[in-house]
């Protein structure tokens, strides 16, 4: 019995991650762009079920929803070799078009008024799997239709499927620099408060990050778009490799964040991903020596993270998970911790135990690459912070001069005023706090202190 | 004569003090209790010849043909001798006869070892003559003469014990001259030269018999240590006197031939009682003619020997295969003997051409080195005979092959003849075995016994057994082992994999196999590794590939094991929630069903039909109070032959790490489960357990990833069934030590991980209470149109009404939720600390480097000292936290 996982793409960014995510998943479970399964396909161990489906002519369908306020996307998507890997009954393109216009408030809008199509295709869905474990939404919360869109989803799953589990792969604005979305960080901190309310889970994705992963590690100075998906959808694949490959451990969503996460609030997790080499991206073909060690040391290197944080002394890890991938021996991942430990290369909480865990997973047979051994990390760390401080700042310039609030205003939900703005500022402040919390001895005594 | 073959020594024991000193035999065959004690003594070659020619002058006319210094040196001592007593000379023609007597009655003398007690003084013997000479004669004349004499005699070079000579004669003319007594009857003329009248035969007898046995060696204390007058001497003389004539040489001879065959001769039978031939008591018989009998019934007492074992052997029953052809071999050799004593009793009773026909006859000496050879190999057989009478099998061979080794060329020779013949019943069997496997071993003799075997899984450890004495010693214990093996590999193959072909294939082949022959180690031993590495690829092979050795392994480790983490998950998912009721309401096919549905669902589906169908469910036996967890386990059904490799006791661990498994997946399970709605309840303190838990399955897993490995290293290295086997029990055991099953703190306690995972079950049940209480007040919060969401979070509300709330039910307060919390939370610390101080004491590195596994960051450092100090400082500390952590969790609730 599959634990069923149903992806939903919301937005532009949502829905070009989620094609690249998956090609990706197509090509490790040998299944050929228009859902048959390859010929060479034939090595059984992995479950094709969590993220697809069969068709009657046993053709596989993603377990996907594709929802857009915009039709350019989606429409790419389904000129692409892939066009007919999807459910078309799953693609939901907003009539009208127009899109949300980066702005919250008109994706989450919109949402409003989508959502009996919207909750019909979940409804299809997940009455069509045994065990629905859970909702993955890719999206990023810069933009109106990831964020506002993805928010009210959030909020709508949430309360419609409250026993399921909602793991966000969140693309975060690349805060450094001054974007061309002057609202971005009105988007993203309403975003922020269903992510830290309504989500189990989030792994934060920075562009930043990523356009810096792409320059240092993979020599593309100006990466596209396709190509920090690239990197994207690698990081997904990775880190549900456990699902997909069933092996003694973390075979289901929740055994995987609820080791990452132990208190409900601080559920957003960083992710290393190494080594990035030639099937993602032409130019880096170098092949390194990959032993269980050095891809864990590799993994605890700030830069390859795909945050872009600034952490200070006291952040440290609240746990880590490292999914490594090939032929890793087993005996070799003990002899790394204890490595990893004498050099004190991660700092941990000090209030409760933490270990990084290991999850060594199968690799796709399908897809050939030059390394021996590739690593993953989900880390929860308290430099997360910093991202939302961050976001924070740059909201509250923003706000002080109430700028461009003009057409927030013009939104429904904003009709009596900026109330949600406040709250959500309060939630996002909140979310700091707790976080720097962690960083002290008496964390546990935090909610008690609070009082 | 009858000395001239014994008396080979010459003159060079001329001083009394070297007489002394028995001389060995020269002889390194003949046994060392034989020793040939009559050796001349003081008298010498040289005195004996002078005797004799002495006596010859004095029974006829002297002189002879010798001519040359020899003459003339014989020629002065008659004349020396009928200086001393010319009386001598002229009676001797009358008393030839007695001469004839008193002459063999000297060469005894001269045989003993009666020694001169004074000091060997030419010049001084001179004088005393000298003297007596001038006192007799009362002139110088003889004096001179007899100086002159003697001067001429020491120039003489042909003598070389002249004084010895010159005293012999003093000696005899003192005597003569001592007993000068006037009643001379007939035998005055020996009575002149001092010597008693020489007895009658048979008129002494006293110490003529008083050698019995063959083996005793001429024990006579006086002999050795002859008395040193001249008295004494005459007093011991008497002891030597025997009469040889009594029973002729050839009857002697009749008799030994009797003897030889075992049959008693007419002076010589054998005594029952003490196991020895006697000589017939009223026989007298002269010491070395004695000595000489002894020695040859020695033939006779190990012919008796020999053809009694073989008697025995033959009417004992069962002695067999090997053992009868020792008895063959023997008997063969003894058919060598027959011929001989058949020649010998031709010889004895020659015919009459034979008798005109002057050829030497028979004697005893003849006989006794004719008879050498044939002793030899009596004596050979003899101890082989006495060594093997209780061995069989094996064992015998074991002792026969002992002797091959012997530093005696012609003992080895014979050994080794012997040994290729009774081996043969052996490499009979071995090649059976080795190429057919089959035992055919009527007697019991073979190093390998068949066992009737009950069950089938039972065959490889019990069908056959190696009996390691019984192992010849020829046949190293390596090599034993390997011919053990391929005969089972060979019996597995037939019996257990129903491949006879094999066997067949194999049976042609040993059609010409060499080696099989005494004596040819190498060419066996290759022959032995050949076959051996043969079969033992065979039984691997034919595991592997027909079997599927390797897919039910790898099946085991992944249902039992919980290595199929969907199958699993299904199973924990679809029959958790059952099997959290009282066992007796659960019955098995439900489960089973939901197992075989499971395994519909899961990629278990795509292994092949026949291992998923071995995979069952099965409901221990189960005691009030247990529930379906207690009771549930999943067992894979093995038939023959995979069941010789994971046999019972491997089932047995198996069982035992699944069962363990089990728990653990539950317990992640359960904690998974809730860790949703604990998120939504916001409480701190759970993850300690889970991560815990986690990490220990985790653990566990990678120590069967790591042990898996190495059985895999090892079932490629191709092992024999042995080594396989005892390989699968290895791995499992390192499972188990390894993943800490059987760690315990007290002998007497359940291990310790197994009471930390109960007492997380009993948190996470306490939990879920709180859960419930929970979700009841955030309903009653509901209602009053409150969002509980966005207030369970709210931790700043105050939780002074808390107490104040309804309770759900009579029976759940918050005080009591809340104590049973702390306490699972302490227990759990409790346990847990055990278990790291367990872990950090274990012997295996690898284990110790759990406990830095289980706090990394070194969190649980913090207990350990407390442990040391039994809840000191630092533990009540720490309990507060835990204390605050949970008071920190139910504040959040009573929002």
């Amino acid at each position: 019995m599959p634990r069923e996982i149903i992806t939903l793409q919301a937005g532009q960014c949502g829905n070009q991650i989620g094609q690249e995510f998956w090609s990706l998943l197509c090509q490790e479970h040998g299944i050929s762009p228009d859902g048959t399964l390859e010929d060479f396909a034939t090595e059984g161990g992995d479950r094709k079920d969590v993220f697809f489906y069969q068709a009657d002519d046993e053709h596989y369908i993603p377990r996907a929803l594709l929802v857009d306020l915009e039709p350019r996307v989606i429409n790419n998507i389904l000129s692409s070799p892939y066009a007919n890997l999807y459910n078309p009954e799953n693609i939901f393109q907003s009539i009208d078009g127009g899109g949300a216009g980066n702005n919250w408030a008109a994706g989450y809008g919109r949402g409003e008024k989508i959502y009996e199509d919207i909750i019909e295709m979940i409804d299809r869905e997940a009455d069509g799997s045994d065990s629905l474990e859970g909702f993955m939404l890719l999206h990023s919360i810069a933009g109106g239709t990831g964020s506002g869109l993805g928010s009210y989803l959030l909020e709508t799953l949430n309360d419609r499927y409250p026993k399921k589990l909602i793991q966000t792969y969140s693309v975060f604005p690349n805060s450094q620099e001054t974007s061309d979305v002057v609202v971005q960080p009105y988007n993203s901190i309403l975003s922020l408060k269903r992510l830290t309310l309504n989500a189990d889970s989030v792994v934060v994705l920075d562009n930043a990050a990523l356009n810096r992963i792409a320059a240092d590690t993979l020599h593309i100075q100006n990466p596209t778009f396709a190509q920090t998906n690239q990197l994207v959808s690698t990081v997904m694949s990775a880190s549900t490799t456990t699902l997909r490959y069933p092996g003694y451990m973390n075979n289901d969503l929740v055994g995987i964040v609820a080791s990452l996460i132990p208190t409900p609030r601080c559920h957003y997790l960083q992710t290393s991903y190494t080594p990035f080499t030639g099937e993602q991206v032409d130019k880096a073909k170098s092949v390194r020596k990959t032993t269980v060690l050095d891809v864990m040391r590799r993994l605890l290197q700030p830069k390859n993270k795909m945050v872009s944080t600034n952490p200070s002394k006291k952040s440290c890890y609240i746990s880590i998970l490292n999914i490594i991938q090939g032929d890793a021996d087993p005996t070799e991942v003990h002899k790394s911790l204890m490595r990893i430990r004498e050099r004190r290369l991660a700092q941990f909480i000090p209030w409760g135990p933490a270990s990084i865990q290991v999850a060594l997973s199968r690799k796709s047979p399908y897809v050939p690459t030059a390394h021996r051994v590739s690593g993953l990390m989900l880390a929860n760390h308290t430099s997360i912070g910093s991202l939302f401080k961050r976001i924070c700042d740059q909201y509250d310039r923003l706000r002080k001069r109430n700028a461009f609030l003009e057409q927030y205003r013009r939104e429904a939900i904003f009709a009596d005023g900026l109330d949600e703005f406040d709250s959500s500022r309060e939630v996002v402040q909140e979310l700091i706090t707790e976080y720097e919390a962690c960083e002290s001895p008496d964390y546990i005594n935090w909610g008690a202190d609070d009082e | 004569m009858l000395g001239e073959g014994l008396y080979v020594r010459g003159p060079s024991a001329s001083t009394a003090s070297e007489s002394m000193h028995p001389v060995q035999s020269s002889d390194a065959i003949s046994p060392p209790t034989r020793h040939d004690s009559t050796t001349p003594a003081s008298i010498s070659h040289t005195m004996y010849l002078l005797v004799e020619r002495f006596f010859n002058q004095a029974g006829a006319a002297p002189g002879g043909g010798e001519g040359g210094d020899w003459v003339e040196s014989l020629s002065v001592l008659p004349r020396a001798i009928s200086l001393t007593d010319p009386s001598m000379l002229q009676g001797s023609q009358r008393r030839k006869l007695q001469l004839e007597r008193a002459f063999q009655y000297s060469m005894r003398i001269l045989r003993s070892r009666m020694e001169a007690a004074v000091l060997p003084d030419d010049t001084a013997l001179a004088d005393t003559i000298k003297r007596r000479l001038i006192r007799r004669d009362k002139s110088m004349d003889k004096a001179m003469q007899f100086s002159n004499l003697f001067q001429k005699l020491t120039t003489k070079s042909a003598l070389k014990n002249k004084w010895a000579c010159v005293y012999f004669l003093l000696a005899v003319s003192e005597q003569a001259n001592r007993l000068p007594g006037p009643d001379q009857h007939e035998d005055s003329t020996l009575f002149s030269i001092g010597l008693e009248s020489i007895p009658d035969a048979g008129s002494e007898k006293s110490d003529s018999c008083r050698k019995t046995t063959a083996y005793d060696g001429p024990s006579d204390a006086s002999s050795r240590h002859p008395p040193p007058g001249l008295a004494e001497n005459t007093q011991y003389l008497k002891t030597w006197r025997t009469d040889s004539n009594t029973v002729l040489e050839s009857e002697w001879l009749q008799d030994i031939v009797y003897v030889f065959q075992g049959i008693d001769g007419r002076y010589i039978k054998y005594n029952d009682s003490t196991e020895t031939y006697v000589i017939d008591e009223k026989v007298q018989i002269s010491q070395p003619l004695r000595e000489l009998l002894h020695r040859l019934t020695e033939l006779g007492w190990l012919y008796r020997r020999i053809t009694s074992f073989l008697k025995f052997q033959t009417n004992h029953a069962g002695i067999g295969l090997m053992a009868q052809s020792f008895c063959s071999a023997i008997q063969r050799e003894m058919t060598d003997y027959y011929r001989l004593i058949a020649i010998l009793q031709a010889q004895i009773t020659p015919s009459d051409d034979e008798k005109s026909a002057s050829r030497p006859s028979l004697t005893l000496k003849r006989l006794y080195v004719w008879t050498q050879d044939p002793l030899q190999r009596l004596r050979v057989m003899g101890v082989l005979v006495d060594l093997c009478i209780d061995d069989r099998g094996g064992e015998l061979l074991a002792t026969l092959h002992d002797y091959v080794h012997h530093g005696d060329p012609f003992i080895q020779q014979f050994i080794h003849h012997l040994m290729s013949d009774v081996c043969k019943p052996f490499y009979n069997m071995l090649k059976l075995w080795i190429y057919e496997g089959q035992l055919d071993d009527p007697f019991d003799e073979f190093f390998i016994v068949g066992h009737p075997v009950g069950k089938e899984e039972d065959f490889w450890e019990v069908s056959y057994s190696m009996r390691e004495n019984m192992i010849p010693s020829f046949i190293e214990p390596m090599v034993a082992k390997k011919i053990f093996m391929i005969g089972k590999n060979l019996n597995f193959l037939r019996s257990q994999c129903g491949d006879s072909e094999y066997v067949i294939m194999s049976s042609q082949q040993g059609q010409n196999a060499q080696g099989f022959e005494y004596g040819n180690y190498h060419t066996l031993r290759d022959m032995i590794n050949k076959a051996y590495t043969a079969t033992t690829q065979k039984v691997i092979d034919s595991l592997l590939t027909k079997y599927k050795l390797m897919e039910h392994l790898e099946a085991i480790r992944k249902y039992l094991f919980l290595g199929q983490g969907d199958l699993i998950q299904y199973v924990v998912d679809e029959i958790g929630v059952a099997l959290t009721k009282p066992a007796n309401t659960l019955f098995r096919h439900n489960l089973a069903s939901s197992l075989e549905t499971g395994i519909r669902m899961s990629n278990a589906q795509y292994d092949d039909p026949d291992i998923t169908s071995r995979l069952d469910v099965r409901m221990l036996q189960s005691s009030p109070g247990d529930i379906g967890w207690d009771v549930f386990t999943l067992v894979y059904q093995l038939q023959s032959p995979i069941n010789t490799v994971i046999n019972n006791t491997a089932m047995h661990l198996c069982k035992k790490i699944s069962n363990f498994l089990w728990k653990m997946k539950r317990v992640e399970h359960a904690l998974s489960s809730t860790w949703k709605p604990r998120m939504r309840l916001a409480q701190n303190l759970r993850h300690s357990p889970s991560t815990s838990a986690i990490c220990l399955i985790d653990r566990t897993c990678k120590v069967l990833e790591c042990s898996w490995d190495e059985l895999k290293t090892l079932i490629a290295s191709k092992p024999d069934m042995d080594l396989l086997i005892r390989g699968y029990l290895r791995y499992l055991n390192t499972i188990i030590s390894k993943s800490m099953l059987g760690a315990r703190k007290h002998k007497d306690e359940p291990p310790t991980l197994f009471k930390i995972v109960d007492v997380i079950l009993e948190f996470r049940e306490a939990q879920e209470r709180l859960h419930k209480y929970g979700t009841a007040l955030a309903r009653q919060e509901q209602r009053a149109n409150l969002d509980f969401r966005e207030r369970s979070f709210d931790i700043s509300h105050i939780h002074a009404d808390g107490d104040l709330l309804p309770e759900e039910d009579g029976t759940e307060s918050l005080e009591n939720i809340r104590a049973e919390l702390n306490r699972g939370a302490e227990r759990f610390r409790e346990e847990l600390s055990n278990f790291m101080e367990l872990l950090a004491e274990h012997a295996d590195e690898t284990l110790r480097a759990l406990s830095v596994r289980l706090s990394f960051n070194e969190h649980w450092k913090m207990i350990l000292p407390a442990i040391e100090k039994r809840y000191g400082h630092t533990a009540i500390l720490y309990m507060n936290d835990v204390n605050s952590g949970i008071v920190n969790m139910i504040l959040s609730l009573n929002v």
